[in-house]
């Protein structure tokens, strides 16, 4: 799988954001991300690219994620709460996603804000593809159900 | 997910823009990294058949275009033109020969040293470079003959001294042939490079060992199998090839066996006057044999054959010994001493699990290759070699396998013979066959020194394995199926109740779909989302279609489709998670056919189920078009692809 750099930019600054909360401190994650994965050759033969791309993220935003527990408090930084709203415009779907757990909040951005490959989603979170696919419908069938609710 | 659910969803996300985007791309570290990387994925063989093809396609529209006086020429029916094509004289060469279980395969070569082109009376000569011409792949049969039209005619005689094609047209055949000859050179060169696999995947022997000419003697000898009956007790065997390697070596045979021998004028060693054929001699009978009934115990055995006193009266007490390494000589060279290594493992006669953690897996394997080359090169000067020592009961265990395996076999391939039983008792993977794969097995420090990947490589090139494992045949499948469903019907074989739980219901359909994308994905038991029980179950007891591989994709289709005849599912009852109308339905606003035919062969079959799977498990190996991804999307309409679709479709095909 061959990743073009210009076009997984900004799913990766997406993916970073999502994590981070941070529009500047997500776009250095961005950026030390690909120039890791660039700078490691054995990435690239392993023909699983946009995997590790994605596993470099995760990591870096884990590593800045626990350094910035233990940074003071700052005032301007929003809550969770505050961010999904800023995030999730649209109200009623909105209010469904933010139903999901983390975990299926993620997966739906990589799926179908992303575009990540059901193939590689289902690597980055050691499921097999089958099992991926049944869990990606199965939240799409709450979502619905949800959206359903508040529309009614 | 239809497209307005999935817009809905994207748009629901909000993201600022980015600040240092194009500042960052600019960076010329970046971009010619990532150049590097990207031509470095593409091995030179490839670029250089693509460039081949490119060439061959620019030569035919060169020639197109150059050639042609007016458009309208085109149509060959105006001027005629003879063309007569003579090709070679006579050198007929077999360049791929795959033989076992007493079958051949050849594929003839016959080398073109001119083509001679007579247009209107004017004769003309077109110098063609001496190549060669593929005319017969797999085939038994010894000549084709083929009519184009009325007034053409193809022939060929790979018998003959000559290969000749005459045929008349009536065209500007230059700018006809050049295109045609472009268009097929790049099929050609394009198709040369689609069969990496050997057409032998059926064939355990590997092709290679074979000699150039063998195929023609034992095609000759399968032709008149009485001629190799040399003892004339009405079955060729093993004491045929005895009998003529005595009578070779002047010791005493039957006078019956003496009669035919002279009759079929065998030579002896050293007797230059006899003119009898060369193929004829105990060499090419033990091969013959060993190829047409694979190697068995008794035909290394000293006990097999009786002492043979010579007619000169001397004392020759070694004509048995001597003819037990002329067979081992064969087998060696052949590589036919598996199918007695493969039993050995089944009798437990040896042991292949040298890292005594219960489980004969590619660590196994790893531990043996690591043993092995460890072990020759500690009797070489090995340079910089830094040995991965591995435990010692490791290495004791591996010796004893290597003595043991040297005593029932002596080939020199117990490397081949260890994977061989590895991808026979083992679920293959093609990860096996990538020196990545190793990576994280081997440490770093050691992992330059070894390459265990090699013996995978051999044999899925060898054997087509792969191809084997994955292609899907419907037909075969078909077979298979009806006979399972039988012998579980009568009691004879029980039913596949994969994850041991005493029913067989939906969760053995999903422990089979789960498995599946196991094995596509390299993952082992430990790494799969199934229980370790039952995913060794399906390693080890499932081989439903007795392929001699448990858990292969034949195996997994019956168990789908069994359980889906025995619970009779179908769309309207099924519940839970597999109450699949009711997934989204309501969303769904694409009213389109959708019908099932996702390769494309004009039919809605199990190939197309196995396909769909094959596609979600690896989607970079097998790739869909369109058009099939458009057709495969049976179940709900455009939510892409998932494993309802295959379940739809082998629905459809039960009726249910």
């Amino acid at each position: 799988m061959s990743v073009d750099i210009k076009d997984q930019y900004d799913k990766i600054f997406r993916y970073c954001y999502y994590k981070i909360h941070d529009r500047d401190k997500a776009e250095d994650l961005t950026q030390e991300t690909f120039l890791r994965f660039l700078e490691s050759s054995h990435y690239h033969d392993m023909g699983k690219e946009l995997h590790y791309l994605y596993t470099i993220a995760g990591n870096l935003c884990a590593d800045a994620y626990h350094r910035k527990k233990t940074e003071e408090l700052s005032e301007d930084m929003s809550d969770g709460k505050d961010y999904e709203d800023f995030i999730l415009t649209n109200v009623a779907l909105g209010d469904a996603i933010k139903k999901l757990s983390a975990e299926e909040q993620e997966i739906i951005l990589l799926r179908y804000v992303n575009e990540v490959p059901i193939g590689v989603l289902s690597e980055l979170y050691g499921v097999s593809r089958f099992k991926m696919s049944r869990m990606i419908k199965q939240i799409l069938a709450r979502l619905k159900k949800d959206f359903k609710g508040s529309e009614g | 997910m239809n497209k307005r659910m999935k817009k809905a969803v994207q748009e629901s996300f909000r993201f600022p823009e980015t600040k240092h985007k194009n500042e960052f791309l600019m960076q010329a570290e970046v971009i010619s990294a990532q150049e590097m990387q990207r031509k470095k994925r593409y091995p030179v063989i490839f670029r250089l058949s693509a460039a081949a093809a490119a060439g061959a396609m620019a030569l035919g529209v060169w020639a197109n275009l150059s050639d042609r006086s007016k458009p309208s020429e085109n149509d060959f029916r105006d001027e005629p033109a003879i063309v007569t094509t003579t090709v070679g004289n006579g050198e007929i060469q077999p360049i791929t020969t795959a033989i076992g279980n007493g079958e051949t395969a050849s594929a003839t070569t016959v080398n073109v040293s001119a083509v001679t082109t007579v247009r209107n009376g004017a004769a003309k000569t077109t110098a063609v470079t001496t190549g060669t011409a593929l005319t017969a792949l797999g085939a038994k049969s010894r000549s084709t003959t083929a009519s184009r039209s009325d007034h053409s005619r193809v022939t060929t005689k790979t018998k003959s001294e000559t290969f000749t094609t005459e045929y008349t047209i009536t065209n500007e055949e230059k700018t006809y042939y050049m295109k045609h000859l472009g268009a097929f050179a790049s099929a050609f060169v394009m198709g040369g490079n689609a069969i990496p696999m050997a057409s032998a995947a059926e064939y355990k022997l590997p092709y290679t060992r074979m000699y150039p000419d063998e195929s023609d003697i034992f095609a000759e000898l399968e032709a008149n199998i009485d001629i190799a009956d040399i003892n004339c007790d009405g079955v060729f065997n093993i004491r045929d090839c005895y009998d003529v390697f005595c009578y070779s070596n002047y010791y005493q045979v039957s006078d019956t066996a003496a009669e035919k021998c002279r009759a079929y004028g065998i030579s002896k060693v050293n007797d230059e006057e006899n003119n009898a054929p060369s193929w004829l001699n105990y060499t090419e009978l033990i091969r013959y044999l060993l190829i047409k009934e694979g190697a068995k115990p008794e035909f290394f055995s000293l006990e097999s054959y009786p002492y043979r006193d010579t007619i000169t009266g001397a004392y020759a007490p070694f004509a048995s010994e001597l003819f037990v390494s002329a067979v081992f000589s064969e087998s060696d060279h052949l590589m036919a001493g598996y199918p007695l290594i493969s039993a050995a493992y089944r009798n437990k006669r040896i042991d292949l699990d040298v890292n005594a953690d219960g489980l004969f897996d590619i660590n196994d394997y790893i531990d043996y290759f690591v043993c092995t080359t460890n072990l020759s090169k500690s009797k070489q000067d090995s340079g910089d070699f830094i040995p991965w020592e591995r435990p010692e009961t490791t290495v004791q265990r591996c010796n004893e396998l290597r003595s043991k395996a040297e005593a029932i076999t002596r080939d020199s391939w117990l490397e081949n013979y260890f994977v061989w039983c590895l991808l026979e008792y083992t679920p293959f993977r093609s990860e096996y066959a990538e020196a990545s794969y190793y990576n994280s097995i081997i440490p770093e420090k050691y992992s330059r020194y070894y390459s265990p990947e090699r013996y995978f490589e051999e044999y899925c090139e060898t054997t087509g394995i792969e191809e084997y494992l994955f292609t899907f045949n419907t037909q075969k499948f078909n077979s298979c199926f009806d006979e399972y469903c039988k012998d579980v019907a009568a009691g004879r074989r029980s039913a596949p109740d994969i994850n041991l739980d005493g029913v067989i219901d939906r969760s053995d359909y999903e422990a089979s779909d789960v498995y599946f994308g196991d094995i596509l994905n390299g993952r082992n038991a430990s790494q799969s989302a199934l229980p370790p029980r039952v995913w060794n179950n399906i390693t080890s007891n499932c081989d439903f279609n007795n392929n001699g591989t448990s858990g292969d994709v034949y195996d997994i289709m019956i168990t789908q489709m069994y359980v889906l005849i025995k619970t009779g599912e179908s769309n309207s009852s099924s519940g839970g998670s597999y109450n699949y109308d009711s997934n989204m339905g309501m969303l769904w606003d694409i009213d389109s056919s959708r019908s099932g035919d996702v390769n494309g062969d004009g039919e809605v079959d199990m190939a197309d189920a196995v396909l769909i799977m094959q596609y979600l498990a690896n989607p970079d190996k097998y790739q869909l078009t369109d058009a099939a991804m458009f057709n495969a999307d049976v179940e709900g309409d455009c939510d892409g692809l998932n494993s309802n679709d295959a379940s739809a479709i082998q629905r459809r095909l039960l009726d249910l």
